[in-house]
């Protein structure tokens, strides 16, 4: 038998929102704003316009009294502010369930402003724990940073879930 | 060693890093049944010796392992004593392990970022290779040979 997470993941998470589900299948919408908590970065090459390594961010979501936390350990390599991006998304539920997600060929843009960026991914559920333990899935990311990196990234995920046979 | 390898080509050697890696950092997460899916980040450190320059090695590691092994990836920060820095982008790469981990062996392809002083052009490819015998988080005996291609 199929379990269905649309309505366990709307009881739960305020602003993730349930756009549709069947029987073994839902799609959820979560926005949240990461912040960036410890970055591993350098810079090479001519002007150092290279960029790479690490920068790991953080977000929390409140909801009746229960957190949400959203790690997201990045890994970046951009030219002049731009380039690919890679990561994996790690949501600790408040029954401490998890949910594991990997970015799948992220790329960051430049936008017109002198600083930040836009993030554009596809998603890949990785795993979880709990009730998570055998899911399955994919989704998308998009993201947008009007600072430098490091600064805060307004990001929106979309995922299609599927929890798997009980 | 830094040995020129083709006598007609002045600007392209073959740089060959071979060093001992200890965890200084992780950052791992398991999912799945059985815990069998490890993922994310390992912080290495270690030290070369490259010709007559001793060099530092900075991993900065990611892994998703399932049952032991599987793809990792990473950048390789070499800091040579001048203060030059030369920049590898782990690619393609692989760890076959036991379940637990351990007894691992690593290969894979490596790709210059990019570097900064006397490698502030460099551009190439190369290959790594390296073991593991304990558990993820343990030494790394690793090896990098890179074809270092520098523009005048």
């Amino acid at each position: 038998m199929k379990r269905v997470i649309a309505l366990m993941l709307v009881a739960l998470v305020a602003p993730l929102a349930a756009c549709g589900s069947d029987s073994n299948r839902s799609e959820v919408v979560l926005n949240f704003d990461l912040e960036s908590v410890e970055k591993r970065l350098h810079k090479v090459g001519p002007g150092e316009q290279i960029l790479y390594g690490w920068n790991h961010l953080r977000s929390e979501t409140e909801f009746e009294g229960s957190t949400i936390e959203i790690e997201l350990q990045a890994g970046v390599e951009y030219v002049n502010g731009a380039g690919p991006c890679e990561g994996r998304f790690t949501l600790t539920f408040p029954d401490e369930s998890v949910l594991a997600l990997a970015f799948i060929d992220c790329e960051a843009f430049t936008k017109s402003e002198a600083s930040g960026a836009r993030f554009s991914s596809r998603i890949r559920v990785i795993g979880g724990s709990g009730r998570f333990v055998d899911a399955r899935g994919n989704g998308s990311y998009t993201g947008e940073r009007r600072d430098e990196i490091g600064g805060v990234v307004r990001s929106r995920l979309a995922l299609q879930i599927d929890l798997g046979d009980e | 060693m830094l040995a020129a390898c083709d006598p007609a080509a002045d600007r392209v050697t073959t740089l060959s890093v071979t060093t001992s890696l200890s965890s200084k950092y992780k950052d791992l997460h398991n999912v799945g049944a059985d815990n069998r899916i490890v993922y994310g980040w390992n912080d290495l450190e270690g030290t070369a010796q490259v010709g007559d320059e001793t060099v530092q090695v900075q991993l900065l590691g990611d892994v998703e392992y399932t049952d032991g092994g599987g793809p990792f990836g990473g950048f390789v920060t070499l800091t040579f004593p001048d203060g030059a820095v030369l920049a590898l982008r782990v690619v393609d790469a692989r760890a076959m392990a036991k379940t637990d981990t351990s007894d691992a062996r690593f290969t894979g392809l490596v790709r210059v970022i990019g570097g900064t002083g006397r490698f502030v052009e460099a551009s190439g490819r190369g290959v790594l290779e390296g073991r593991r015998n304990d558990e993820l988080g343990g030494v790394v005996e690793m090896t990098y040979t890179v074809r270092l291609e520098e523009s005048q």
